[in-house]
């Protein structure tokens, strides 16, 4: 393991250079990148791409082979586990203990961090509508997810690694977590937020990284991400418009013409496009940014990270 | 810190505890039942194992047969408790590390603030007590229900076999732990650890009429624990370093090993 720079104060979560080798796979390869103090990252990548090993990396629960990870400052492999009191981990495939009570699941959790966390842990449990009172083993599966969800956030902690949050939530529950993570960000949390449900990426994310075979393929705002991806922009006009004027704009691909409609994908800025619409009478302009989902799928389909 | 993790632990094994209890207790139970007649028929008794070649009288300790001593150690010291106490530290200890592993339930556990050592340390702590108090049961036992059937033994006697059977459980119960620390997998420590007290149990057994199990004998926890004869001589203080010691090292292993692991997800 390389010897870690100084890490970067304003930053909750320093990554730097990490590697995860098993015998000759590559788990996750040279990944660096860091997190702000307040963000929430948002950790895409389709199945065994890394994500969740990278977020065991970062409690310690596998070993680093090389590189380093920080949580506020402290290198996570010799900090001791004094670090994991203001991290909250939610893992991909939790495991309870199905003879205890959901309450007694949570007091037993409580008292492992020397905490009394009644008041959250009620608090929460009316909020997911869970009934403490009920075993675990009796509980469904997204009831189960409703308990590992509180156990990550009834402490308050200032890091929350979530590994498919809402996996098996209602759309109802999935909206009051949304909400509850909201409410963390406000508090000042920083979340790192593995899904594979890219819309709630998109609503919660400040930013996107993107893991495609262990590696870093891109992180960006979110914002940044979709202008770096094409967007489709329909040009409604009185009349038929030659197309040729606008293929030749800088940026602009693929026009199409349909009687009055005239259909092109746009990277980066839309001015020309938009002032020879308007020499050309242009009636209306639609334009449909691509959405999360497209820019993964372009990104771990080909490769293609976009124009810088 | 502690007690939570402690509490719990004993708590998931308390139906286990209990039947160990029960069936400690009920073997104790028959065998003093047995015991009058027995002390009834002492010379036939005598004249019985008589009739059997040396060897095998060595083999099953028939020597003393007819006495409470004698008989105690044939019937329940040199084999049957022994062997439970094993089974206990075994199943126990194979179980410490690799609970959490399979049940899916190490992920949480391991975010917490609390480190890996300390809840092996606490595993392995309840390891040992529930070995004390099954060997405490033992004593007890023994104690209470050998004067109904005149059998007079000294309480120290009772709990230095007790002791010795405890240590039994505990060196194979540590090495349990420290396989399945090593290996992640249940099935593996309880073979290993299993196997290995067979091979030291049949090394013991046969080391009277073979020579070279003769000789490897005295490196043999067994002849430590089982063959240390505490029910008639005491305590032997260098068996019991032996057995402390052997049971010692692999506790710190089991950390060290565990510390070090990967936690599959």
């Amino acid at each position: 393991m390389t010897m870690c720079a100084a890490p970067r104060e304003d930053h909750a979560i320093d990554v730097r250079e990490a590697t995860k080798r098993y015998g000759s796979t590559l788990g996750v390869s040279n990944v660096s990148f860091a997190v702000r103090n307040g963000e929430i990252l948002g950790l895409l990548g389709p199945n065994g791409s890394g994500k969740t090993t990278l977020l065991r990396m970062m409690l310690g629960l596998i070993s680093i082979t090389s590189g380093s990870i920080s949580i506020f400052g402290r290198d996570v492999e010799s900090a001791g586990p004094d670090l994991r009191e203001s991290i909250g981990y939610l893992p991909g495939n939790i495991g309870l203990y199905d003879q205890q009570t959901v309450w007694q699941y949570l007091g037993f959790i409580a008292a492992l961090r020397r905490l009394n966390l009644d008041v959250p842990a009620r608090s929460l449990c009316e909020r997911f509508d869970l009934d403490p009172s009920r075993r675990i083993g009796e509980l469904s599966r997204g009831m189960k997810q409703k308990v590992a969800v509180i156990q990550a956030f009834m402490h308050a902690p200032d890091v929350l690694l979530l590994d498919e949050p809402t996996s098996g939530l209602d759309p109802l529950v999935q909206r009051e977590f949304e909400a509850l993570v909201d409410e963390t960000r406000l508090r000042g949390a920083t979340i790192v937020l593995s899904s594979h449900v890219l819309a709630e990426v998109e609503r919660l994310a400040d930013r996107v990284a993107v893991m495609r075979d262990g590696r870093l393929a891109v992180i960006d705002d979110v914002s940044m991400l979709k202008s770096r991806f094409a967007r489709r922009i329909d040009l409604e006009f009185p009349t038929r418009v030659d197309p040729k004027p606008f293929a030749t704009l800088a940026g602009v691909s693929d026009v199409q013409v349909t009687q009055h409609l005239l259909t092109c994908n746009v990277v980066g800025a839309e001015t020309d496009l938009l002032r020879l619409a308007v020499e050309h009478g242009v009636v209306g302009v639609h334009t449909h940014d691509p959405s999360l989902n497209e820019i993964f799928l372009r990104i771990v389909g080909t490769n293609d990270t976009g124009a810088n | 810190m502690r007690a939570p993790l402690l509490r719990k632990t004993l708590r998931d094994n308390a139906r286990g505890i209990a039947g160990w209890t029960l069936g400690i207790v009920a073997l104790v139970a028959v065998q003093l039942s047995v015991f009058p007649s027995v002390s009834d028929t002492t010379s036939k008794i005598v004249d019985f194992a008589e009739a059997f070649p040396e060897v095998f009288r060595k083999i099953f300790r028939l020597e003393d047969y007819g006495s409470a001593v004698g008989y105690l150690s044939t019937e329940l010291f040199s084999a049957s408790l022994p062997l439970i106490f094993i089974a206990v530290g075994v199943t126990w200890g194979a179980r410490i590390a690799t609970d959490e592993l399979e049940q899916g339930t190490s992920d949480v556990l391991y975010s917490l603030p609390l480190s890996r050592a300390h809840v092996m340390w606490v595993r392995l702590a309840a390891m040992v007590g529930v070995l004390i108090f099954l060997g405490a049961i033992v004593t007890v036992s023994l104690a209470i229900g050998g004067p109904l059937v005149e059998m007079s033994i000294a309480v120290s006697r009772l709990a230095a076999a007790s002791v010795s059977i405890a240590l039994a459980g505990l060196i194979f119960g540590s090495l349990a732990a420290f396989v399945g620390a090593a290996s992640g997998r249940r099935s593996v420590a309880l073979g290993i650890g299993l196997t290995v007290a067979i091979a030291c149990f049949v090394v013991y057994s046969l080391a009277p009429i073979v020579e070279v199990m003769d000789d490897v004998n005295p490196y043999n926890p067994m002849q430590w624990t089982i063959g240390a004869e505490s029910l008639k001589d005491g305590i032997d203080t260098w068996y019991c370093i032996a057995a402390l010691a052997t049971s010692i090292v692999p506790m710190f292993a089991t950390i060290i090993a565990f510390d070090r692991r990967d936690l599959a997800a």
